[in-house]
């Protein structure tokens, strides 16, 4: 069985607005991350990948599946939208039983998974809670038992963390990771924290288009030797932004302790261009270990 | 929270089972669908409004009242005349009316339609009533003015007891036959669906019943209508009335639902047919809707079951059932058929206003409340019995339902594809709303 997503040119495009364009991602079993700046179409992706939404152009198939089979797409795939809702006077079992429903489910198949599906997401105590009365945090999950409970080999989870507290958003995390392990979850988000935890393949969408495809580790060795950390005099810190892609400061009286990128040490480069502009002083700037969210911003900023 | 992999790993969910779910799925649907209709407080409203309105209207329909008629007795009711002398003098104090007010009231497809004739046609129309009456227009008009005059006060009551009592006399030597040739041509210059037509002049005039036409009316009564199903056809007149209307509330709440909830995206990512989901619903909230119906109408049979028995005849039992499954059921799912349609194409509550417009003209456009069934949506019967009437008008009645039926499971159906549509669609992300209406046109 082809475990896999293969989307090849695939171009959407509302009216005159391009959404994507010729996007081209293999998108193997296991987590996937898909990472972009808010209105970078991975919604649009996400959308077309759950049949929501018709392509313009390209192919694309789903464990081997064209998706012109919408009904067989559907069969295999389960979606969590970004603003996952359901009706506001069913309980969590209600909302849950409902949805099996519609994902072809018999009765007997429902009498066990709807109670099991609710335990796997910390829902089984509040079942009786109406859909109305519950937080962002307790609609995810709920949204994500949905998303499971038909066993699709895919799942698609579009911003799931975005408005959960902490602990909420690492137990998501810890729960996308585990339903993982047979099945293909494509994970859309804006949050580099979600991505760096759970993913090992990711995709980076800006613009409608790839700019970035592969595992994180490919991800980090692109900033590789090019992220520093160095003190300047917090009133220089405008002038240095100008001038370096920062992209972490902790403030500290008059100092700012920054983490920039650039691909020279940037102590060196001031020590050499000194002279014609002596506006900014860092102290040693220290080479440091990048991170994802380093990656990320300069492959943003790169474009 | 650990998830057991295993399980899916197991397949519990195997292919034979999946087919068994998929026959399943639209039980279990249309029952989720009847709670979640039991949630709704328009619902509840529908139910109140209904039996308020069923009481009101039936509370001056006494069982105590119903008694086997005696001779001697001075009033036995009213009944629609054969004799072709009334009629005549009836239908053409009506054409006076239409003639001199330019006004004539028109149903050519069931809804209400004015006509006005142009100057050659009403003098046209003029002559018709001269060749008839042998009377020129001006000598009818003062006729009807001093009749009218006579009744000065205002009043609907008066009005109406006006109107009942003005007749126009034929000329001397003027038949039945040539009266139809003249009702033709005024049917010629009106158009089709006027008053003047043969079916309709023939049910619109009323006059008091004689002991032995009570007296068949009363047999009639007992053995063709077993008593129960007169009365229950009474009780359809007054329940189509309001279910002309009532339910467009109850559909097009049910038909915005997801859109309120914002479950499209999820409900659209299901495996679930659109066939599936749209039937599913609309059927659990036809029979939601038909409950309360059949309930009142089993409760105002009972004491007339027993009174049958006093009569010592056998009561239609399933009466509350029969009748309105033909009278009423069509009725209820044309108008939840439209509001699902509507809503579905539109997203909006637009449904309402037409439907409103629809009911209020359907229930005006009657030219009697008993019969005259046409296309209107809502079929007339004002009456306790005529039981012969009724075996005479039946087909049409039928045709009528059946119509509905039809044009019902049409609309259910053109619902199913627009849901299909939408869905195919899809959802434009910037503005949240439905590329669809802008691409519809080119899909179909």
């Amino acid at each position: 069985m082809d475990m896999s997503i293969e989307i090849r040119n695939l171009t959407k495009n509302y009216g005159r607005k391009q959404a994507l364009w010729d996007v081209n991602l293999s998108i193997p079993q296991g987590m996937f991350g898909l990472l972009g700046p808010n209105g970078a179409g991975k919604t649009t992706l996400m959308k077309i990948l759950t049949t929501l939404v018709k392509k313009t152009k390209g192919e694309v198939r789903i464990c081997g599946e064209p998706l012109e089979n919408s009904r067989k797409i559907r069969n295999m795939t389960g979606y969590l939208p970004q603003d996952f809702s359901m009706y506001g006077n069913m309980n969590a079992y209600e909302a849950l039983d409902y949805l099996a429903v519609l994902s072809g489910m018999n009765k007997a198949e429902r009498k066990v998974k709807v109670p099991q599906m609710l335990e796997k997401v910390n829902l089984l105590e509040k079942r009786k809670v109406k859909v109305r009365a519950m937080s962002g945090g307790m609609k995810r999950r709920l949204g994500i038992a949905q998303a499971i409970i038909h066993d699709p080999k895919v799942i698609v989870v579009d911003e799931p963390t975005a408005g959960l507290d902490p602990e909420e958003r690492v137990r998501f995390r810890n729960l996308l990771c585990e339903i993982a392990k047979d099945r293909i979850v494509l994970l859309s988000t804006h949050i580099v924290g979600d991505i760096e935890a759970t993913c090992e393949n990711i995709a980076i969408l800006n613009q409608g288009e790839i700019c970035f495809q592969g595992k994180v580790t490919e991800l980090l060795s692109l900033v590789e030797g090019k992220v520093y950390r160095t003190e300047i005099a917090a009133a220089d810190l405008e002038k240095t932004k100008e001038r370096y892609l920062v992209t972490g400061i902790l403030t500290t009286g008059s100092t700012a302790n920054i983490k920039i990128i650039s691909d020279q040490n940037p102590f060196l480069q001031e020590k050499i261009s000194e002279e014609k502009l002596p506006e900014v002083k860092f102290s040693a700037a220290k080479q440091v270990k990048p991170d994802v969210e380093d990656a990320y911003m300069y492959l943003m900023h790169k474009k | 929270m650990k998830i057991d992999v295993g399980y899916f790993a197991k397949g519990v969910w195997k292919k034979s089972e999946k087919k068994e779910g998929k026959k399943a799925m639209f039980g279990a649907l249309f029952l989720k669908e009847c709670r979640q209709v039991l949630k709704s407080l328009v619902y509840y409203i529908y139910v109140v409004v209904f039996v308020l309105f069923i009481n009101s209207q039936m509370s001056s329909e006494s069982v105590e009242e119903l008694q086997e008629p005696v001779p001697g007795q001075t009033y036995y009711g009213e009944t629609v005349t054969q004799d072709e002398t009334l009629i005549m003098e009836g239908t053409l104090a009506d054409l006076v009316q239409d003639v001199c007010h330019n006004s004539f009231a028109t149903y050519p497809l069931g809804f209400y339609k004015g006509v006005n004739l142009t100057a050659e046609e009403i003098e046209q129309a003029e002559e018709i009533l001269k060749n008839c009456t042998g009377k020129s227009m001006d000598e009818l008009k003062e006729e009807m003015e001093e009749h009218f005059g006579g009744y000065a006060q205002n009043g609907m009551e008066v009005r109406m007891e006006a109107a009942a009592s003005y007749r126009v006399p034929v000329k001397e030597g003027f038949t039945y036959e040539d009266f139809e040739t003249a009702m033709e041509e005024v049917c010629h210059l009106v158009g089709r669906g006027s008053f003047y037509e043969k079916e309709s002049y023939e049910n619109r005039v009323y006059v008091p019943m004689t002991y032995e036409q009570a007296r068949e009316e009363f047999d009639a009564l007992c053995t063709k209508d077993n008593l129960t199903r007169a009365y229950i056809r009474l009780f359809c007149d007054y329940a189509g009335i309001v279910l002309a209307i009532l339910p467009i509330f109850v559909g097009v709440s049910g038909a915005l639902r997801d859109k309120r909830a914002k479950v499209q995206q999820v409900m659209f990512s299901k495996p679930a047919s659109g066939a599936l989901i749209v039937v599913s619903r609309y059927l659990a909230n036809l029979v939601m809707l038909i409950l309360p119906v059949v309930i009142v109408a089993f409760l105002q049979q009972r004491p007339y079951y027993d009174k049958a028995k006093e009569f010592g005849v056998q009561g239609d039992m399933w009466a509350f059932l029969t009748v309105p499954g033909v009278w009423l059921l069509p009725e209820v799912m044309i108008v939840l058929a439209f509001a699902f349609l509507i809503t579905e194409l539109t997203d909006s509550i637009a449904a309402i206003f037409i439907q409103v417009a629809w009911g209020i003209a359907s229930l005006f456009g009657a030219s009697t409340l008993v019969g005259n069934f046409g296309l209107r949506l809502v079929a007339r019967w004002n009456t306790f019995g005529s039981a012969e009437l009724y075996d005479t008008l039946k087909e049409e009645l039928f045709l009528n339902r059946g119509y509905y039926f039809l044009l019902a499971v049409i609309c259910v159906l053109m619902t199913v594809i627009i849901y299909e549509i939408k869905r195919k669609m899809g959802t434009n992300l910037k503005r949240n709303h439905y590329p669809f209406e802008e691409s519809f046109g080119k899909a179909l």
